[in-house]
Formats: C-alpha cells, sequence, structure tokens
C-alpha cells in the first residue's frame, strides 16, 4: 500500500489522460515495475524523479490519443449504416416516404417564400446611412369630427421642422422633407415628355437617406434651387443614357414650380417606400412663402443626439402645439424612421400596428403550414414504430446506447429535411415569379448569404422538430421487450398521435373557415353598391393649357360618338378626396365648428356621369347662374346638420369674406373613400379648378374611343403625355392588400389540407393494417362491409369533429378581428362556419373512407391464412 | 529494402527481442539493452521504436502475465516475425560485403 502511494500521482493522471487507451495498461505496467526497480536500485527520491522524467519522455506522437479520438471508423461506419437504413426505409415504405417528402418540402417551400417576403418587407427603409439610427419622424395628430385624426404621411405644419431644435437640446438637427408623389408635373427635354413625381428635401437628407448617385455630387444638389437631380431610368428615357443627362436643361411644367432646371444628378432609387423620379431643393419649395404654421404638409425630420431616450423626448414634445396655439389638443409623436414602414398606423396619436400584422399573419400561417408537415412525419415514425422495434432493439442488444439510436432517428428526419430543402428550393424557383407577380415585389432568391443561412437554419430546425418525438420514443425501448414483441407501442404514442392529428385538423378547419370568410369579404367589397358607377370611365389629369381653358377641349370630347358624359373635378375617386371645415349654419353647436365637411369640386356633370342618385332637389344647372355658389349634400352631411328641409337653406362660412352656399340637392350617400372608412359628410360644387377630367366611354367600344380621345387630347395640349387609367382599377388599387391576402391564404390553406388529408390517410391505412385479423374475424362472425367501415372510421372521424370543434371559436375571434377594420363589412353568420366544418368533415370522411372501405371488402381466408 | 527501412536504434531492440525470447516485454528489453549499451533508455523511447516496428510489421505481441511488481498489469510479450529475422540477415550481408570494401579495416 505504501508503496503504492509513493508513485507520484500526477504524471501517472497524465499518462492516462493522454496516451492511447489500447497501451494504457503495457504502458503504466512497464512504468510501474520500473518505478520498484529504481527503489531497490537508488533510493524512492531518486525513483520518483525518474518517473517524472520517463513520463514527459513518454509523450511521443506514437503513443498519445489521436486527434478526433480511435474510435472514429467505428462511428463512420456507423453513419454509413444509419444511412443505408435510412435509405433502404425510404424505399421499403414508398407510401409514406413520398407523403413525407411531398409535406416537407411543400411545407419549406411556404416558409422560405414567407421567409423572403418577411425579411425584405423588413428591410425596406432600413438604412445604413451615419445617422439613420438616431433619425426619427414627427408624427402630427389633431382632433377632428370627434375623434384623433392622424396624418399617416407624416405632415406637419411647415414651420415645425426648424422650430423643434430651436427649443429642445435633445436633437442634434433637423431637415425638411416635402413629399409631392400624388401629383406628377411632367418633366420634358427636346420632344419628350414625361410625368415624373418628385421630392423636395433639406439638408442633412443625405446624412440619413441613401442617395446612391451615378453621377453629380448629392449634397449640392440640396443647397442650389436652379439645379435637381433625376432618377436613371427618368434620364434614359429622356436622353437614353445616364451621362448625356449630365448639365443638360429640362423644362418642369407645374402649377407651381415650372421652370427650366440643369440636370446636376443622376440617382439609383433604393429599397424604399418613397419613390420619386426628381429631387428638388427644399429651398425651391420655400420661395412659394408657405411656411406659416397654418401651411402644412412638410415632413418634419429629427435626428436625435447620441444615447437620447425617445420616450422621455416624446413626452416633451407631446403637447408642444399648445404652445403654438392656445388650448391645442394637437399631438406630435416622433417615431423611429425605420419603424415607420411597418408600423404606419395610429390610434391617439400613437403607432397601433400596420403592415406588420401582416408580416406577422403569413408568418404564423408558413410556420403553422410546416408544423402539419412535421406533425406527419412524427406520426408516420411512431406509427411505423412496431415495423422497426426489432431494428432498434437488435441494435440495442449488440451494444448500441440510447445516444446512437437518437441519432440515428435525428439523423434519418434530417435527411429527409436536406432533401425537401432540395424540392423545396425546385418549388421556390419556379414560382418565384407568380409569388413576385402576387405580392408586387421583385425578391430573388439567391443574393446573400443570410438567405442561405437562413435556408439551412429552418430545415435544421425542421428535421429537429420532426425527429424529436421519434428519438425519444423509439429509442427508449427496452431491447428484451422489444425483441419478444411484448411492447404495447400503441399506449404510448397514441396520445401524442391522437393531440397531433387533433392539432392538424384544427389548423386547417381555422385555414378553410378564414379562406370563405376573406373571400366573401373581398367579394362584398367588390360587388358593393358603392352608390356611384365606376366602369366604363377613365380619368386622366387635367393640365398644362387644359388646366384653365378645357371647355373647347370637352365640347370637341362630346362630339365623339363612343362617348356618353364627360366632365373634370378636383381630387380622383376613391379616396383623394379634399376636405374643409369652418362652416356655420343655423342651430350649429360650438363642436360643430371643427366638423370636416370632404367636397368634389368639378363640371355641371359630374353628379350625373357618376350615376349617384338625387335624394331631393336637383344638379347643377347652367340656366342658374346662382349654382355657382350652390351645393349639393350627401345623406350624412344632412344628418349632422340636422336640417329638417335642407334644400333651399344656407351654409355660411367662418370666414366671411367667402359666400354663403345654397343646398340646391340632397344626393344619396356613395363610398369616396375605401369602404374601411365610413361614409364622411359631403357636398359637391361647382368649380372650374379641377386636375383631372373624367369621361365615361360607352360600353363595348372603349379601345376606339380612347384612341379617339387620345389624339384629341395631343391636339389640344402639346407637350404632355396622354396616360388615364380607369376608375376601376383605382377603385381595385386601393385593395391590393386584401387582394392579396385572399390569394395567398387560399394558396396556404390548400397546401395546409392537402398535407393535413395525406397524413390522415396514410394513417388510417397503416392503423387497419395493424387490424386485419380482427376484421377478418368480425366478417367470419356476420359483420357486414357498412358495420365495418363505420368501426373502422369512427376513431379518426371523432379527432377531425373535435378538431374542427376547436377551430371555430378561434377561427371567430381571428376573423372578427380582422373584419373590425373594415367600416363595411360582411356579418359573420354561422353558415361560415357551418359550411366550413361540413366541408372539412367531408374531404376528411372521404380520405378515410377510401381506405376503410378497401379493407372492409378483404378475402377473408387470405387475410387469416397470412402470419403477418 | 527501401521500404520499412529498420532505425540503428529499431535494430538494437529487434535484436534484443529475439535474444531475451519469452522474456521480451518492455522492461527486460530495456534493462538487456541499458546493460549493454551502458546508457540510460526512457520507456517512452523503447515503447515508441516497439509499436513502430509493430505497425510496420517487424513484430507481434501478446499478453503475457501478470505480476505484483507490476501492479497486477500485464506484460506485453515481443516476438520477431520471419520478415524481420530477413531484414536483419539482409542488413548484416550489406555490413559485412561494406566491411570488406573498406581499404584499411581497422580494429576498434
Amino acid at each position: 500500500m505504501n508503496k503504492k502511494k509513493s508513485i507520484p500521482r500526477l504524471p501517472l493522471k497524465l499518462i492516462r489522460w493522454i496516451c492511447r487507451e489500447c497501451y494504457l495498461e503495457e504502458l503504466e505496467g512497464d512504468m510501474e515495475e520500473r518505478f520498484e526497480d529504481n527503489v531497490e536500485r537508488y533510493n524512492l527520491q531518486k525513483a520518483r524523479s525518474i518517473y517524472y522524467l520517463d513520463t514527459i519522455k513518454l509523450l511521443r506522437p506514437a503513443l498519445l490519443k489521436r486527434l478526433g479520438g480511435d474510435i472514429h471508423l467505428n462511428q463512420y461506419g456507423m453513419l454509413k449504416h444509419h444511412l443505408l437504413i435510412s435509405f433502404r426505409s425510404f424505399l421499403r415504405y414508398k407510401g409514406t416516404f413520398l407523403i413525407n417528402l411531398f409535406g416537407l418540402s411543400s411545407g419549406l417551400a411556404a416558409v422560405l417564400f414567407i421567409y423572403l417576403w418577411v425579411q425584405d418587407e423588413m428591410n425596406i427603409n432600413r438604412f445604413n446611412e451615419p445617422d439613420s439610427q438616431r433619425h426619427v419622424q414627427v408624427i402630427h395628430s389633431y382632433p377632428t369630427s370627434g375623434t384623433m385624426y392622424t396624418n399617416e404621411k407624416g405632415f406637419t405644419p411647415n414651420p415645425l421642422y426648424s422650430t423643434l431644435p430651436e427649443l429642445f437640446p435633445e436633437i442634434d438637427y433637423s431637415f425638411p422633407v416635402k413629399t409631392h408623389a400624388s401629383y406628377k408635373g411632367v418633366l420634358s427635354a427636346g420632344d419628350q415628355h414625361l410625368r415624373a413625381t418628385y421630392q423636395f428635401a433639406g439638408t442633412g437628407y443625405f446624412k440619413v437617406f441613401p442617395g446612391d448617385f451615378i453621377h453629380g455630387d448629392k449634397f449640392s444638389i440640396l443647397e442650389d434651387k436652379k439645379s435637381i437631380a433625376i432618377s436613371k431610368q427618368l434620364a434614359i428615357a429622356l436622353f437614353n443614357s445616364t451621362e448625356k443627362a449630365m448639365g443638360k436643361l429640362v423644362e418642369l411644367k407645374d402649377e407651381s414650380f415650372g421652370g427650366s432646371y440643369e440636370v446636376s444628378g443622376v440617382f439609383n432609387p433604393g429599397n424604399t417606400s418613397d419613390r420619386f423620379d426628381i429631387l428638388f431643393s427644399y429651398e425651391r419649395f420655400k420661395d412659394l412663402d408657405y411656411m406659416q404654421w397654418y401651411n402644412g404638409g412638410t415632413q418634419a425630420h429629427l435626428v436625435l443626439k447620441e444615447g437620447v431616450d425617445i420616450e422621455e423626448f416624446n413626452a416633451k414634445i407631446k403637447h408642444f402645439m399648445a404652445r403654438v396655439y392656445e388650448n391645442s389638443k394637437d399631438l406630435l409623436y416622433a417615431q423611429p424612421y425605420q419603424e415607420r414602414y411597418l408600423h404606419g398606423k395610429y390610434k391617439m396619436g400613437v403607432p397601433v400596428g400596420g403592415r406588420i400584422a401582416y408580416v406577422k399573419l403569413f408568418s404564423v400561417i408558413a410556420l403553422f403550414v410546416l408544423i402539419i408537415a412535421c406533425i406527419n412525419y412524427m406520426n408516420f415514425s411512431t406509427a411505423k414504430a412496431t415495423r422497426r422495434i426489432k431494428e432498434t432493439g437488435i441494435k440495442k442488444t449488440i451494444g448500441a446506447r440510447r445516444s446512437n439510436l437518437i441519432y440515428q432517428f435525428f439523423g434519418e428526419s434530417m435527411l429527409l429535411a436536406l432533401l425537401s430543402l432540395l424540392i423545396a428550393l425546385i418549388i421556390v424557383v419556379s414560382f418565384l415569379p407568380q409569388f413576385n407577380h402576387i405580392t408586387g415585389k421583385t425578391l430573388s432568391i439567391f443574393p446573400n448569404q443570410q438567405v442561405v443561412i437562413a435556408f439551412l437554419g429552418i430545415t435544421i430546425i425542421t428535421g429537429l422538430i420532426s425527429g424529436i418525438y421519434p428519438a425519444l420514443h423509439l429509442s427508449a425501448f427496452k431491447p428484451a421487450e422489444a425483441l419478444k414483441g411484448k411492447l404495447q407501442l400503441n399506449t404510448n404514442g397514441l396520445f401524442v398521435r391522437k393531440s397531433l392529428v387533433i392539432f392538424q385538423f384544427a389548423i386547417s378547419a381555422i385555414l378553410i373557415v378564414s379562406v370563405i370568410v376573406i373571400y366573401q369579404q373581398v367579394e362584398f367589397i367588390q360587388t358593393k353598391n358603392l352608390g356611384y358607377e365606376k366602369d366604363h370611365i377613365i380619368t386622366f389629369p387635367k393640365e398644362g393649357k387644359l388646366q384653365a381653358d378645357f371647355e373647347p377641349f370637352l365640347t370637341e370630347i362630346r362630339k365623339i360618338p363612343g362617348i356618353e358624359k364627360a366632365s373634370q373635378m378636383y381630387g380622383d375617386l376613391p379616396g383623394r378626396i379634399s376636405f374643409s371645415h369652418g362652416y356655420k349654419w343655423e342651430g350649429m353647436e360650438e363642436a360643430d365648428k371643427k366638423l370636416r365637411f370632404y367636397r368634389i369640386q368639378g363640371g355641371y356633370d359630374l353628379v350625373d356621369l357618376l350615376g349617384i342618385k338625387l335624394k331631393d332637389g336637383r344638379t347643377f344647372s347652367r340656366e342658374y347662374a346662382t349654382d355657382k355658389d350652390a351645393i349639393i349634400l350627401n345623406q350624412t352631411a344632412v344628418d349632422m346638420i340636422g336640417l329638417d328641409n335642407p334644400v333651399g337653406r344656407k351654409i355660411g362660412n367662418l370666414n366671411p369674406n367667402v359666400p354663403d352656399k345654397e343646398i340646391i340637392g340632397v344626393i344619396e350617400n356613395f363610398h369616396f373613400q375605401s369602404l374601411q372608412e365610413e361614409v364622411k359628410p359631403f357636398f359637391f360644387s361647382l368649380s372650374n379648378l379641377g386636375n383631372h377630367f373624367l369621361i365615361k366611354v360607352r360600353a363595348g367600344e372603349e379601345a376606339q374611343t380612347i384612341e379617339k380621345v387620345k389624339t384629341l387630347y395631343e391636339q389640344f395640349n402639346e407637350g404632355y403625355p396622354f396616360e388615364f387609367r380607369f376608375l376601376d382599377d383605382n377603385y381595385q388599387a386601393i385593395y391590393a392588400a386584401e387582394k392579396r391576402i385572399t390569394v395567398l391564404s387560399r394558396y396556404f390553406a390548400t397546401i395546409a389540407i392537402v398535407i393535413s388529408l395525406l397524413g390522415l390517410l396514410a394513417l388510417t391505412s397503416f392503423s387497419i393494417q395493424g387490424r386485419n385479423k380482427e376484421i377478418a374475424i368480425r366478417k367470419i362472425l356476420g359483420s357486414n362491409s357498412g358495420q365495418l367501415v363505420r368501426l373502422l372510421s369512427r376513431d379518426f372521424m371523432l379527432l377531425v369533429l373535435i378538431g374542427i370543434f376547436l377551430a371555430i371559436p378561434i377561427s371567430f375571434l381571428l376573423l372578427r378581428s380582422w373584419l373590425d377594420e373594415f367600416a363595411y363589412r360582411i356579418e359573420l353568420k354561422p353558415t361560415y362556419f357551418i359550411v366550413g366544418g361540413i366541408l372539412m368533415v367531408l374531404i376528411a370522411w372521404i380520405t378515410i373512407l377510401s381506405q376503410t372501405v378497401k379493407s372492409a371488402n378483404i378475402n377473408v381466408s387470405e387475410s387469416l391464412r397470412t402470419n403477418d | 529494402m527501401k521500404k520499412n527501412r529498420l532505425g540503428e536504434f529499431q535494430e538494437l531492440i529487434l535484436m534484443t527481442v529475439i535474444v531475451l525470447q519469452d522474456e521480451a516485454y518492455g522492461n527486460e528489453i530495456q534493462r538487456e539493452l541499458e546493460e549493454r549499451l551502458d546508457e540510460r533508455l526512457s520507456v517512452g523511447a523503447i515503447q515508441t521504436a516497439l509499436k513502430r516496428m509493430e505497425e510496420k510489421g517487424f513484430l507481434t505481441s501478446e499478453w503475457g502475465e501478470s505480476t505484483q511488481k507490476r501492479g497486477g498489469k500485464r506484460k506485453r510479450i515481443y516476438s520477431a516475425t520471419p520478415y524481420a529475422h530477413e531484414v536483419l540477415h539482409h542488413m548484416k550481408n550489406i555490413r559485412s560485403r561494406l566491411w570488406m570494401a573498406m581499404p584499411n579495416p581497422g580494429t576498434t
């Protein structure tokens, strides 16, 4: 004992740790024997020091453990074996393999599509300029018609941007931006005339916004009033090349900013939500002398100092407008610019969501599709377990550890996930153009390594999720019981399997009901009686010479045979309708001062042209000279004012210089805004200052008639391109988001349901196979096919029904919150849920039936004879 | 004979293994050689040479008895393969031919 202890322990530990295991006994033995010899020959002290020395000399490559361990070869064999077994099981159970592959690859494709879309949405307006991170925009809200109205475009009183930095030390600097996207001027060079949108920006703009300038210095453009920068597309269209555009003089036709400018820059528009073709210095806008507090429309962009707490800053500026106007209830809110795109809806002056809702919605749907596919995989592997239980048993007997088996099952699911990724990539690449068409984007799959990493990550997670249950469940069997076939698998796996099937069908039912309701709502919007006719009406800008002198043109137009009516108006239907307040009438209350009236000012025939129904009084007529100060109210306005006999009464103005207006008629409400808005108080009045022509064309001869209008237009208005739109297209455009959901939800729902059904199909067929003998015996004892089918279908139908019942309340809540966004919406009738539920039951039932009927008609003697 | 050439030290150990016969295990080889060379050797040097030669096919080995002195660990007994004998002879021939070819065979 004593001797043993005298062997130095540290070197011994080192030997054991570092030397190759198979040499260890010999080496240790030799060292020990030699140590004993040395103790006898010299003394303990010396023997110990020799031992130390020898230990160090043992550290030679030939004796040390190899990097990566000695069992390397063994591991490789195992891996090869796993791969082989996986492929064999794929080949052997082709049906389940194909269903899994189809499910996982379409699930993955769905996720990949949505990932690309979400990533693109998240990157919009995220810039990497020096000060982009500190960039906030001031959002202005003010009370009107009893609610708090927020200007979502970020328009603020014009002097705000320059006043705030003087009063708040948190602000590093500020700059103004004025977008002019709603009205397009015409830019001319030589005989090329193109319509263009423009933007005015102040100094500081390029410290937060990117400016991809192909030619010219972006900073100096913002200083110089007489020079502009134009987009690459515009430069190529006007001058055939970006280089030739530089230094050229161009002529802009526009009411306020017309004139000739020098092109001193050409830029590439980037990934921003605000597109524009021409960039001006804000100094040019200042020339108009619209810099009073009551002038609005300029965006106030601030760059905060490093480390400023935005919430504290917001608390300070919230009621700033009360310093400008006494008792002002206006609210200001500084929102980080990068969040504006996704969080662009406001309530009480504070952001409450926006596009982020769709981003979340589709992420969740895609995730569910993938989960449904993963569930199929889990269910199949546990259901198949009896077939592979012997394999597991034998492996364990030979000496496989549980971890080996876990690796095996994970390996198998991972392999399938990778195969699915390949197919998913093929799907994504081939359907990307269609997807881009639906979403209105230009997504591409190959651009960056972020996408590659994300795709691989998603695939690996898919493999792990699918594999986790089989891996943990199947690897846990005791080998003896597994080999004897004593295991009652079903008691354990059945509960989980059942819950998973319920989950799948709950999701599928939610999707089916949602598709029905979304479709109904969108259909409702499309076909709803808007109160005006939007078909066969074309609209185009009223500009140039025609701006003032348009009557001869309209007279000529009306002579064209295919034209029914022609007129002009200010604004654009639906949505771009201006409003004003400050009216007074008999019996008005104090709060009514702020009542906002929307209005369309235009030509005599406008009410008729739009097919709006008159309830009372008359429409405008050239016979009454007084009609230039007359108005026609809508029903909502009449209700708001509270007059019993409105026709003939007068509406005054708080401004004494404005003449009173006589009410000559009342029209029925029509939807001049999107259906997400209630119909607001409104009136028509006469004006020659419209900015759009409206022309109603006889149905069936649109093409020829429009061609004639075009010829006429070009005669009358040289130098302006004729670009028309159908009013109906305008209307459709504002529902682009809803249409997108209809189409996408339909696709996703179909995929999810098909995957679920395939899963159900395979599960039924599997569970029936195990009961072949039972069926045969029941048949012998006198059961008929009908009874057998019922018996076999019952279990699964029950699961489907439970799933559907769970789905109903959830889908009800989801859809109600979606419909809440629409002021005019369908009611959530029970029919939708019943139809959706019955549809789901029906297809599930047919699926199950296809399997049960087959096995209810089996050959009894054959089934009993085989020992399967 | 290009491949699997024996180093000088390896050759010495190989010959010692043959000399020691059934007693040819690590420590015994070491003792024998230390005595003959009159020089202290390390376990590592001996073992490395043994393992290398086993890998190259000059030696085979099997477990032997265990002793108290070894803390109950078994010895590993090495023996030379016929191939080793062949190589040894071959090298001896080369040497003696070289000796004979030398002009003034001196003695030490």
